[in-house]
């Protein structure tokens, strides 16, 4: 007889909820246009705009999902407040070290230091649900692709578009695979879009 | 019929004590899963434990006897939707059974 592993009870319960695929896509919409803000001043608000998309995005998980695998809501996972308030001062004190110590001598890094900030956020993201493998190689990707834009484009406003649209382009196709695959693997059942505890 | 066991060994004394009603393997799988949530839909709960409708509904039934988990009923829209969860009796007694077995786990020999 083994002891019960909440721990484990939990990050498969999480794990549901991030097989549809829909935060990829979320999150690939976003860095796409935010993406588009740093490559021409024009679009410059689009970064901020990008946000709302959160919106729709939930709108489709209550049509999508949670009539496939049901609801469940979680207590914020401890240390969750901790973690981001220090990943984003992390990432703030960075970006802005590299934007304007110097007279702006190191922002031709900007693409490497935002692929790190890009890598400590999926880390953060994923450990809820215990790292694999694969996230590791995700991580390691994120990186190289950070490194290659930086030596590539002199001029680091379009470095750091480019960049934020090849994690896009690798996103949403992803987030759209595991969404067929999630809503094959899932069908809604009579029983479950009607009442489900009949007694 | 009578027993002639040990009542001093102390696995048996936690065996006396554990509670019968989050024992039963379906209701501990419910009682794990609810722990780790604030609340769940009945949809949820039967993906993760894998019970069959009427398994889970019967067991929820139970649960809800005995205090340890609320039901509340809603509409989404036009159909009716059930929300569970674990009542702070129910939280407590799932945290002393965790307990007991750990405590009765560490008495047996390896």
């Amino acid at each position: 007889m083994s002891q019960i592993d909440l721990e484990k009870i939990e990050r498969n319960a999480r794990r549901v909820f991030n097989q549809d695929g829909l935060i990829y896509i979320f999150m690939g919409l976003l860095l796409a246009m935010v993406g588009w803000s740093f490559s021409n001043t024009r679009f410059s608000g689009l970064g901020g705009l990008a946000a709302l998309l959160i919106f729709p995005i939930e709108i489709v998980r209550r049509r999508v999902t949670y009539p496939r695998v049901g609801y469940a809501k979680f207590a914020l996972p401890k240390g969750l407040a901790r973690g981001l308030i220090g990943l984003t001062v992390v990432a703030v004190a960075a970006l802005t070290l590299v934007a304007f110590v110097g007279d702006g001598m190191f922002q031709q890094y900007m693409p490497i230091a935002i692929s790190i900030v890009f890598a400590l956020s999926f880390y953060f993201g994923i450990s809820m649900e215990g790292l694999r493998w694969r996230s590791l190689a995700i991580i390691a990707l994120i990186l190289a692709g950070g490194g290659a834009v930086t030596v590539l484009f002199e001029d680091w406003h379009w470095g750091t578009a480019v960049l934020f649209w090849i994690v896009a382009v690798i996103l949403i196709p992803v987030g759209a695979i595991k969404l067929i695959c999630f809503m094959r693997d899932n069908p809604i059942r009579e029983t479950f879009a009607h009442d489900d505890n009949r007694q | 019929m009578t027993t002639t066991g040990n009542n001093d060994n102390p696995v048996n004394q936690y065996l006396t004590d554990i509670d019968k009603t989050i024992h039963e393997p379906a209701r501990l799988m419910i009682m794990a899963n609810l722990y780790v949530v604030e609340n769940a839909d009945f949809t949820f709960l039967m993906g993760q434990t894998r019970l069959t409708w009427g398994n889970l509904s019967s067991h929820l039934s139970k649960l809800e006897k005995a205090g340890y988990v609320a039901v509340e009923k809603s509409f989404i829209g036009k159909k009716p939707h059930t929300m569970l969860y674990l009542t702070e009796d129910g939280r407590s007694a799932f945290q002393i059974y965790r307990q007991k077995m750990e405590r009765m786990l560490d008495e047996l020999p390896d």
